[in-house]
């Protein structure tokens, strides 16, 4: 890619043959835009230039720097599978430039750099049973691994997704979540905080889910995503049960600027964020040495 | 041969007036680099000064006269702008008081002298002032009556050399990193440096000792200093001073003598035993340097005129390395003082404006901070507002003109530090719109009026600065561009030899809480207490560090200690309700921590909505600065 | 490696003759002040080879403190966009690197050019660059560079490598690029007396290092152990944390720190610069996430982060040396007490139990 400047030596180009945007940012238009939960919203993307959208390939588990013009660049998580999915971000408005974010509509542009990081172990992962464990937005760095996994089902063994919201009004991708609902080779738990009129689903929260689903321990890994009390919580109870630390996965969320490894703003401890990580197993979080 | 990025400049964001480098091409700033062999600032910049170069790169600037027509600011031409200006000031009566001129502190000499001239020559008016000049007149009032004149004793490079240093109040590592720094640097060679603060403030924390006293009695505390230095030199009869002879010493000692150490103990906290031996270092040391804030957040004159009297007291004042010096948090807030832009007492800008019944109609302001805009629906329902700032803010809003200025370094201009130093910075930056200086802008509107300076440069206007302005007699550009400039000559005023003492009353302050109103709240001394928010705002890093607090708290924060936390169950960011004993109220974050004093709280001067609909409605809390206290209750 | 002997008209020959095609660089003496700038020459007179080490790092050059990297043209009525590049390559000599800030290029090279990616703003500035390094007579006050492997002398990553002896200054070789400036020129020829006098010039600028410095040679080390395995005690931490004023000047004049901030800032209707500025990890929001916590709080975990950069194996492996060069630049602009060769003192400290 013309615009690559990845180090073909030494990085991700030989490794996947996947050459990234890096410097500067490819231009995307704004095909869709569809409202979430309250804050959040999905943004379906196309490159104008068909050589870049060709070439521009995603491993699940890694993410983009995009530009909103006028306003600045942020990191964000992929959602869509590496294969026949559309090219979308889920994005919540919380500072200046995902404000600016959302302010935009179809057909305004954005720019775009990536895929950066190291994605999640899918190779490794081969006939084993995955386990989904989500709260509220923690379901978008999730999807893309989520949609993947179905995709080559027989890969695996058991696939659940235990995934909870503080209302039905916070749950992410309601109709992918139909869709896997109606899917007998995805074990589905949905739950939310409090009661609510017209819910029939579980109440209470994710890591009561473990339980309920009779989660498997052995040959399995787990994928964990969601605010911090959630995470230890469901990291407690998965130890509990004795489930490898190395087999619990998350990824963690920092300030990015270059997402190259050069600006050191996601800096945790020994590792960058940005390019050792945003995928790390329990075991590497814990040895991180700062908070979460 | 001159180098071809490197250009050497003061550097414009505190009242410290460090030496700076500027990186720049002449076309945009790259950068900065700290200036060694300044004497003040020795090669180290605080992170305001390491950032000017983002600050000289803002967008945001004012880069046209601007003139209000339907509600909305449209470009105009200078001529335009300038003749506007004229004529509808003309109609106003600047001797009845229907013109006021509130001038800045960032303002370099020359512009501060062309306005004073402006406004008593061709507007007649008295109303004048400078935006957060407050403090500094108290300041330089008591200073004044104890010196001879008015302005600091002594330099601030007298704090590398002398004995024992004195911080009264303010957190300097804060306000003025670079004095702090010095200081702490004192510490480590030896000098005994004393901090009387309430909270546990970083010089605090660098400090030998650490004097932390209940709110509002610090001035009790420094004249209680001042009684055990007395009871000293009364055994002690190997110094025997003449300080007995000067003017007020003996109703000054009376004052002292009055001072009960039971009363002292409830009212600051403080043991009179520990006060006394402090008061051993003190006699023994050859030179003493004293500092306090001055400025918007300043001290009281009672605390000032302690201050002063105990500096005389110690009889050292005379030594090179002893100094008084009211630190400035705002570049120019000692020359716009000198150069005649203070209001008087009673009769300035800002009692026009709070004066309900008061007779102004116009007004000339220049630069001012936006986040603290008083009187503001006074100002708006003025019948004309001219403005003139080197950046956009939201003063514009309330103006009918807008002239833009060049920001420091496009254009000549000499600054007076806290400490009395003169410096300049050349013009090192192009002025490329052709914005006029301030002195010409002025000199423009004077002529439009048929007064006709005839000034050709800023060098020019100096000249006249130098012949008018006591002190300022021997300087010059040409001078000031050799060297680290100079402090102006006390000897331009003729009672600068005559010390006397200010009267001092022993007032055991009560502090106004209540059983129902429990905690004493006290404004400004949070971390990022800076003076310079106005262009802050206008950087990139020094902007993030500034919202770094409001990330963590975006309501904002107050800081109480542990022991009151759990007292009111509550916990670190969880939002309480703050309601002060005047009715005001506030819904804030609490923040905890270790260097508050129980029954104390803190809230930080430089959130919005707090300064304007909490704190303005309590004048007091204006009036008293930096030792002002609120009563307040917290509920959870 | 070849070995030369030049005048001092040579060099100043061989300045003005670079001029022609390379914008050249060198230690010049602010008039004013007399303080020490790397910076553009604009004749070859202005150069002064024994000029102390100059004030700021020569990454000002390389890694400038604040840059314009991209413009973009954004029209929401059409809902288009034009980008455009903003930097660009300048062919460059830097004449006369003192060598700390040559091997705080080689660290900035490996850094930014030899990790996973390649960072094209820096590769930009550095592609065309010649680098002659200039031997180090004496030690300036402050400099410790004999602790961190990097001076009086350079022995790796010049081009050219210059050094003061009596009857000239010697040249020597160090590149495929130096050889062919050499090859260019009718220089004579050094002896082995040249390069024997070259052993003994760097031999006695180590000899009248400071017995401090010399000393710590072997604490850096010990240092570097300590920092690595996380066993500095919290309270020394904290008593450097308590000195910290959260200036950033360390990291903005060490020839090593690359930590940067990257800005969009509006210049006008629809106009947007991206900015990219030194950035500094003892800035409180420098780890800060939009809308949420910082994982990192106090002050004195900020300071050991630095200190980790600068000393710890982990960091030197990717740097191929230690991060810290020695120029104590650090020490010259710290408001408080701790530029890097305090903190060794600190820590050193404690190991020893308050015996220095």
């Amino acid at each position: 890619m013309a615009n690559c400047h990845g180090n073909h030596e030494h990085g991700n180009c030989k490794t996947t043959g996947l050459c990234p945007i890096v410097t500067f940012p490819e231009v995307v238009n704004i095909d869709e835009i569809r409202d979430e939960i309250p804050e959040v919203k999905t943004f379906y993307l196309s490159f104008p230039n068909k050589d870049v959208e060709r070439e521009f390939r995603i491993k699940s588990g890694q993410f983009i720097m995009c530009t909103v013009f006028g306003a600045g660049e942020f990191a964000v998580s992929l959602p869509p599978s590496p294969e026949n999915d559309r090219f979308h971000i889920s994005v919540r408005a919380v500072g200046k430039v995902t404000n600016a974010l959302h302010a935009l509509k179809p057909g305004d542009k954005l720019g775009v750099r990536g895929p950066f990081g190291n994605g999640f172990p899918f190779e490794d992962i081969k006939g084993k049973n995955i386990i989904y464990v989500a709260g509220g937005i923690g379901l978008i760095p999730l999807r893309s691994s989520i949609v993947h996994a179905l995709q080559h089902r027989e890969d695996f063994g058991r696939i659940i997704l235990l995934y909870g919201a503080r209302s039905s009004q916070d749950l992410m991708y309601q109709p992918d979540i139909k869709e896997w609902q109606q899917n007998a080779g995805f074990e589905t738990f949905i739950t939310i905080d409090k009661p609510e009129a017209g819910w029939n689903g579980e109440v209470g929260y994710v890591n009561q889910l473990i339980e309920k689903a009779k989660v498997p321990v052995d040959n399995s890994v787990a994928f964990v995503c969601g605010p911090p009390v959630m995470f230890n919580s469901v990291i407690g109870e998965f130890l509990k049960r004795g489930m490898s630390e190395d087999a619990i996965i998350s990824t963690l969320e920092r300030q990015m600027k270059c997402g190259i490894g050069k600006c050191q703003h996601c800096a945790v401890g020994r590792t960058l964020v940005c390019t050792d990580g945003p995928v790390y197993t329990y075991r590497q979080i814990k040895t991180l040495g700062e908070q979460i | 041969m001159n180098l071809a990025h490197y250009k050497p400049c003061v550097c414009n964001l505190c009242g410290t007036g460090c030496g700076q480098f500027l990186n720049t091409d002449g076309q945009r700033v790259y950068g900065v680099a700290p200036l060694i062999t300044h004497p003040v600032s020795k090669g180290k910049l605080c992170i305001r000064g390491w950032h000017a170069n983002e600050l000289l790169n803002t967008h945001e600037r004012i880069t046209t006269p601007l003139i209000r027509e339907h509600g909305e600011l449209r470009p105009a031409s200078y001529d335009e702008a300038i003749a506007k200006v004229m004529s509808t000031l003309q109609t106003f009566k600047g001797e009845a008081g229907e013109i006021g001129v509130l001038a800045s502190a960032r303002s370099s000499n020359e512009d501060g002298y062309t306005l004073a001239r402006l406004s008593r020559e061709v507007l007649k008016t008295q109303l004048r002032g400078i935006g957060a000049e407050a403090g500094h007149r108290k300041s330089m009032d008591s200073l004044r009556h104890a010196f001879g004149y008015p302005g600091a004793h002594g330099s601030l490079t007298a704090i590398d050399h002398a004995d024992y240093i004195l911080v009264v109040g303010t957190d300097i590592t804060r306000q003025n990193p670079i004095i702090g720094g010095n200081i702490h640097a004192a510490q480590r060679r030896g000098a005994r440096v004393v901090t009387l603060s309430s909270s546990r403030t970083q010089i605090a924390k660098l400090s030998t000792k650490h004097f932390q006293e209940k709110p509002g009695t610090l001035g009790l505390l420094v004249n209680a200093l001042g009684k055990s230095l007395m009871a000293i030199r009364t055994v002690n009869h190997d110094r025997r001073a003449n300080i007995d002879k000067l003017p007020g010493y003996s109703e000054y000692a009376a004052s002292l003598r009055s001072i009960s150490s039971v009363a002292l103990e409830r009212a600051s906290g403080i043991r009179y035993e520990e006060i006394e031996e402090e008061a051993k270092y003190l006699e023994h040391a050859k030179s003493v340097v004293i500092l306090f804030s001055s400025g918007i957040s300043g001290l009281d004159r009672p605390t000032i005129d302690a201050i002063t009297n105990l500096a005389l007291l110690t009889d050292r004042m005379d030594h090179p390395h002893s100094a008084v010096i009211p630190v400035a948090g705002i570049s120019n807030l000692q020359g716009s003082f000198d150069m005649g832009m203070s209001g008087e007492l009673g009769n300035s800008v800002f009692k026009a404006l709070a004066t309900p019944d008061s007779a102004i109609k116009a007004l000339l302001v220049i630069d001012h901070d936006d986040g603290i805009i008083r009187d503001k629906a006074r100002i708006a329902a003025l019948d004309f507002v001219v403005y003139a700032c080197a950046y956009k803010n939201a003063f514009m809003e309330l103006a009918d003109v807008v002239f833009p200025l060049p920001a420091y370094n496009e254009t000549d201009g000499t600054y007076t530090a806290a400490d009395k130093r003169v410096q300049i910075t050349r013009q090192n930056v192009d002025n490329k719109r052709g914005i006029l200086p301030g002195w010409n802008l002025w000199q423009r509107l004077a002529a439009a009026v048929g007064h006709h300076w005839g000034y050709q440069d800023a060098a020019h206007v100096f000249k006249d600065v130098a012949k008018h302005t006591p002190g300022y007699a021997d300087l010059s550009h040409e001078l000031l561009g050799k060297g680290f400039g100079q402090h102006w000559n006390p000897k331009g005023f003729a009672s600068s030899r005559q010390r006397q003492f200010n009267a001092i009353n022993i007032e055991y302050w009560e502090a106004p809480t209540s059983p129902q109103f429990p905690f004493a709240l006290m404004i400004g001394k949070a971390q990022h207490y800076w003076h310079q928010n106005n262009l802050m705002r206008k950087t990139i890093v020094p902007r993030r560090e500034y919202d770094q607090t409001l990330w963590l708290y975006p309501q904002g924060y107050i800081e109480i200690s542990p022991d009151d936390a759990t007292r009111l169950k509550v916990k670190d960011k969880w939002l309480v309700n703050v309601r002060s004993s005047i009715g005001t109220s506030m819904k804030i974050a609490v923040k905890i921590s270790p260097d508050v004093q129980n029954g104390t709280a803190y809230i930080p001067y430089f959130i919005k909505n707090m300064i304007s609909d909490f704190l303005l409605p309590y004048e007091n809390a204006y009036a008293a600065g930096e030792e002002s206290v609120i009563p307040i209750q917290i509920q959870e | 490696m070849s070995m030369y002997l030049l005048s001092a008209h040579d060099i100043s020959a061989l300045v003005t003759e670079l001029q022609a095609s390379y914008d050249v660089y060198g230690p010049q003496v602010e008039p004013q002040t007399k303080q020490v700038f790397f910076d553009q020459l604009a004749s070859a007179e202005a150069l002064d080879l024994a000029a102390p080490i100059p004030s700021m790092p020569v990454k000002e050059i390389l890694f400038p403190q604040m840059e314009r990297i991209l413009k973009y043209k954004y029209d929401a009525q059409s809902q288009s966009v034009e980008l455009s590049k903003q930097y660009f390559e300048r062919p460059k000599v830097l004449f006369g690197l003192r060598p700390c800030d040559l091997s705080g290029i080689l660290v900035l090279d490996r850094f930014f050019l030899g990790q996973e990616f390649v960072d094209d703003v820096y590769l930009t500035h550095r592609r065309q660059c010649l680098l002659i390094s200039n031997t180090c007579l004496h030690p300036f006050p402050q400099c410790f560079c004999v602790c961190t492997h990097s001076g009086p002398d350079a022995d790796e990553g010049f081009d050219l490598d210059l050094t003061q002896l009596k009857d000239g200054i010697l040249v020597r070789v160090g590149s495929e690029k130096g050889q062919a400036l050499a090859d260019a020129h009718q220089w004579s020829v050094a002896s082995a007396a040249h390069a024997a006098e070259f052993k003994a010039v760097v031999e006695r600028s180590i000899d009248l290092f400071p017995e401090l410095a010399t000393d710590n040679k072997a604490w850096v080390a010990k240092v570097m152990n300590r920092i690595t395995t996380g066993f500095v005690k919290p309270e020394t931490w904290e008593y450097i944390g308590d000195q910290c004023f959260e200036c950033g000047a360390c990291s903005f004049v060490c020839p090593t720190c690359s930590c940067f901030n990257i800005e969009d800032s509006a210049t006008a209707c629809g106009e947007c610069e991206r900015l990219r500025m030194r950035d500094s990890c003892s800035f409180e929001g420098y780890a800060r996430m939009a809308g949420d916590h910082n994982p990192r709080q106090p002050v004195e975990d900020r300071r050991n982060k630095r200190f980790f950069c600068k000393l710890s194996y982990p960091q030197s492996k990717k740097y191929l040396r230690p991060g810290c060069v020695g120029c104590g630049r650090c020490q010259w602009v710290c408001p408080g007490d701790i530029g890097l060769p305090n903190v060794v003192q600190y820590i050193r400290r404690e190991i020893t139990g308050g015996q220095n």
